[in-house]
């Protein structure tokens, strides 16, 4: 380096957009001229690209579930709107609001609030004949699949034909932490015609399905097919973009086979 | 509760920030869990402060001072008890189809977690989040000249650790 600290911090001004209109046009006739100052230059704009390489994967992450549901609105008028609070979250229901392990305790309440909101809205709409059990509930400070939905993710295969509740399983896959998760799908209710169907993803603890995530679920039939790109995606059910992303985040390898769900179900989803 | 509820814009308006302060996290933090943490409770302080934040500035810049000092209360509260703490181990991220240019990615992870705290931040502000000097400046409550020398070090040290190329052979 022959440069003084001076033209160094000048450098890094430049690359840094922080050099005004006059001394950047300036650095420009100069840097043209030079050409230990145009390595100068690259070294420090390869740096900048480095960095944002290696950060920049974070932004296409799924935001956690209780960091979203710090940001739901909290009222009921709002919550009870359920088709619309999906659509604006679109990641929607948070799966276990995780308290931080440190700092603001209050945090957890106010997160479960908003799930115990949310899934109110969904089970106790106007005119809706309560069911035994919800097919969403929280228990132990998690979301969970109820009796019908566990049966189904415990039993049906992705290629089983439309069953009459008409719940159905699309995608199996093992997660990095080594659980078996599968995708489903909820009807709408008939009570409440054009309420959108539920997506969700499940995982299957050693005594229950724990439902890491939800969206509603694309309109098979309005989706057009280009925006299902890719082998496995063809599964029974559209899954949401939302929860595509979801799920590419949890998986640690491919999507099982026919023969692969078999053999997972044989073993009741344990790993 | 009605009287902490933020209005919906607000609340709106963070959560299109969510991305960029969980990137933010991470450049801050050396441990994944521990980034998601500092974001959970940087937005439950600005929830609760959200009359704090004076419109007409930028409120990353607001957002992103919020995570600094629940960092440094956290660090403090913490003792010396981090430093025994590893890095997070890059293995976690190691996936099946291993490429150069995950392992770019995880080297250059790695130098940043060499650096200490007040330059990874100034890295991570004006490098990784754009900012401008002076908006740095102002979220680290430092002057303009004490945030250059800052990123000048960093840069250097991540230069050194990476090699000439900054990590980044085209």
């Amino acid at each position: 380096m022959t440069h003084d600290l001076d033209s160094m911090s000048t450098v890094t001004a430049y690359v840094d957009g922080e050099l005004d209109a006059p001394r950047r046009a300036a650095f420009e006739a100069a840097l043209a001229a030079d050409a230990q100052l145009q390595q100068s230059v690259q070294r420090q704009q390869a740096l900048r690209a480095a960095l944002r390489e290696a950060y920049d994967p974070v932004l296409a992450e799924p935001v956690p579930a209780a960091l979203q549901a710090a940001l739901a609105p909290p009222r009921a008028a709002r919550v009870f709107d359920f088709a619309t609070a999906q659509a604006q979250r679109d990641a929607a229901v948070p799966a276990a609001p995780r308290a931080p392990r440190w700092g603001w305790p209050q945090w957890g309440a106010m997160a479960a609030c908003v799930v115990a909101g949310v899934l109110l809205g969904r089970q106790g709409l106007p005119g809706l004949a309560p069911a035994a059990q919800p097919d969403l509930w929280t228990a132990a400070g998690s979301l969970r699949a109820g009796d019908r939905l566990a049966q189904a993710l415990d039993d049906r295969l992705a290629t089983d034909p439309a069953p009459a509740d008409a719940i159905s399983v699309g995608l199996s896959f093992q997660a990095r932490d080594g659980r078996y998760c599968r995708s489903f799908a909820l009807p709408g209710t008939a009570a409440a015609p054009g309420t959108p169907a539920t997506a969700g993803l499940a995982c299957r603890g050693s005594r229950h399905w724990e439902v890491v995530a939800t969206a509603a679920a694309v309109n098979a039939a309005q989706e057009p097919a280009a925006s299902a790109p890719g082998a496995y995606r063809t599964a029974a059910t559209a899954l949401p973009p939302a929860l595509l992303a979801a799920l590419d985040g949890l998986r640690a390898g491919d999507m099982l086979d026919a023969a692969g769900e078999r053999a997972a179900r044989s073993r009741r989803w344990q790993p | 509760m009605s009287e902490s509820v933020p209005e919906p814009e607000a609340q709106a308006q963070i959560a299109a920030l969510l991305p960029r302060l969980r990137r933010f996290g991470r450049t801050v933090t050396r441990h994944r869990e521990d980034a998601d943490d500092l974001v959970q409770t940087a937005v439950e302080r600005a929830l609760l402060h959200l009359g704090q934040w004076q419109p007409g500035t930028r409120l990353d810049s607001w957002l992103f001072r919020i995570m600094k000092n629940a960092w440094i209360d956290e660090v403090r509260a913490r003792g010396r008890r981090d430093e025994v703490l590893a890095p997070e181990e890059a293995g976690e991220t190691v996936g099946v189809s291993e490429t150069g240019r995950q392992i770019a990615r995880l080297s250059v992870q790695a130098a940043m977690q060499r650096l200490p705290e007040d330059q990874r931040m100034a890295v991570g502000l004006v490098l990784v989040e754009g900012l401008p000097y002076k908006e740095a400046a102002q979220v680290l409550d430092i002057p303009i000249g004490t945030l250059t020398s800052r990123l000048a070090r960093g840069r250097e040290a991540l230069q050194a650790t990476l090699g000439d190329s900054g990590g980044m052979d085209a």
